[in-house]
């Protein structure tokens, strides 16, 4: 029922991009938590999701995100991470967005995050941990056909209010959880490739 | 008694592939040149951390607007049988089979290397989604030889990449398609990457 109310709109959209245009989409991520500490250590990461785009210029589009990331090191120990935010993509050409070749843009915006991890050596992972996060990077967008385009990011995450993590204890000399509360520069790296597509215009 | 469950499953299956076919020839959906397909069929795939062949029911729907050479598809993976992924030999040397499903729920696009006029298709894609595995999370195997297992269900980030090729008539299609499929699993129940390989073919219903 869905496609066919998708297929059924596709001849009263908008033409191509413009204030206004909305899209549905999915991403495919890889994510890395860099060690800042020698008793950190880093983990690799994959997340799936979904996404809308709202354009409200033609140099300002957004993003609004849902992710489920799942992530380990090479310990072993292992973290589950839930992000829901929005960002903002101003297109660096004056253009904006939309044509037939890639356009540079850069992003910023915000992020709540639920963060589980556990450790190699057994017992339940954490209960969610919640924490709002930032984040800004670079991204290009490239429109394969007038109402599909083609997204890829580098972003880089920072949690402003709480930051859970695996570190390595030399006191006992096993893996520890670490609780922060407030700022932290630890974040993490977000690679993220996706794929819209614009089938309404809203204003 | 399995095999009975999942034969009346494919015939199931098979029975919505022919039925939808017999919907379709009373309707002309789209004036505009967009297409539309549905398929259901069966599927096989084989995965890393199971030793045995896994068999899906592959549903799928996908848009393709006019004269465009890229459709967008949603895919539901249901895997049909409970496939061994390990065995355990008890005291007396009898061999328990422990198995576990995993189902995919993907949404992307497929790229078509000929145009919408064409009746054959050849396509490739990506699609990113979410995997819902039951896999065992506590197996005891007691003196007795009874085995107990207990279940979890967990759902990871997954990717896909998909080629296949298809021939369609006025309200049908004939379709063989091959995805891979990546992806990764940290949880309490079952920490492991994702790695499966699956093949499917069937007729589906094909509108214009």
């Amino acid at each position: 029922m869905l496609f066919v109310m998708t297929g059924a709109v596709f001849s009263q959209a908008g033409e191509g991009y413009s204030p206004g245009v909305f899209g549905l989409g999915m991403r495919s991520s890889l994510n890395f938590f860099p060690a800042f500490k020698p008793d950190d250590e880093s983990a690799m990461g994959m997340g799936a999701g979904g996404m809308w785009r709202l354009a409200f210029a033609k140099r300002v589009n957004t993003e609004w995100f849902f992710d489920l990331i799942h992530s380990s090191a090479s310990s072993g120990n292992y973290r589950k991470d839930y992000h829901i935010g929005w960002s903002v993509q101003f297109a660096l050409p004056k253009r904006g967005f939309g044509g037939n070749v890639p356009t540079p843009y850069i992003l910023g915006g915000q992020c709540f995050d639920l963060t589980q991890v556990g450790l190699a050596s057994g017992g339940s992972m954490t209960k969610p941990v919640f924490s709002a996060a930032t984040q800004a990077g670079l991204g290009l967008s490239q429109y394969l056909t007038r109402r599909f385009e083609l997204n890829a990011q580098a972003q880089y995450m920072i949690h402003l209010t709480r930051d859970v993590h695996v570190e390595y204890s030399e006191a006992t000399g096993e893996y520890e959880i670490s609780d922060n509360k407030g700022p932290s520069i630890g974040g993490h790296v977000l690679l993220t490739l996706s794929m819209s597509y614009y089938f309404a215009d809203l204003f | 008694m399995r095999e009975k469950t999942i034969m009346k499953k494919g015939i199931f299956i098979l029975w919505l592939s022919f039925s939808g076919i017999t919907a379709g020839a009373q309707n002309n959906v789209f004036s505009d040149g967009t297409s539309l397909s549905t398929l259901a069929t069966l599927g096989i795939g084989k995965a890393k951390y199971w030793e045995q062949i896994k068999l899906y029911a592959h549903l799928e729907a996908e848009v393709r607007p006019a004269s465009s050479r890229l459709s967008v598809a949603g895919t539901l993976l249901p895997q049909l049988n409970a496939a061994t992924m390990y065995s355990l030999t008890d005291v007396n040397g009898n061999v328990h089979d422990v198995g576990g499903r995993s189902h995919y729920l993907l949404f992307g696009s497929y790229y078509h290397f000929l145009s919408s006029d064409s009746p054959v298709e050849l396509f490739a894609g990506i699609q990113p989604g979410v995997a819902f595995l039951h896999t065992p999370n506590e197996v005891k195997l007691e003196n007795d030889s009874s085995l107990t297992i207990q279940y979890g269900i967990t759902a990871a980030p997954v990717a896909s990449a998909t080629a296949g090729a298809a021939w369609h008539g006025s309200y049908f299609k004939l379709f063989v398609q091959t995805k891979g499929i990546i992806g990764r699993s940290s949880n309490e129940v079952f920490r492991a990457p994702l790695r499966e390989i699956m093949i499917s073919f069937g007729l589906g219903l094909y509108l214009r």
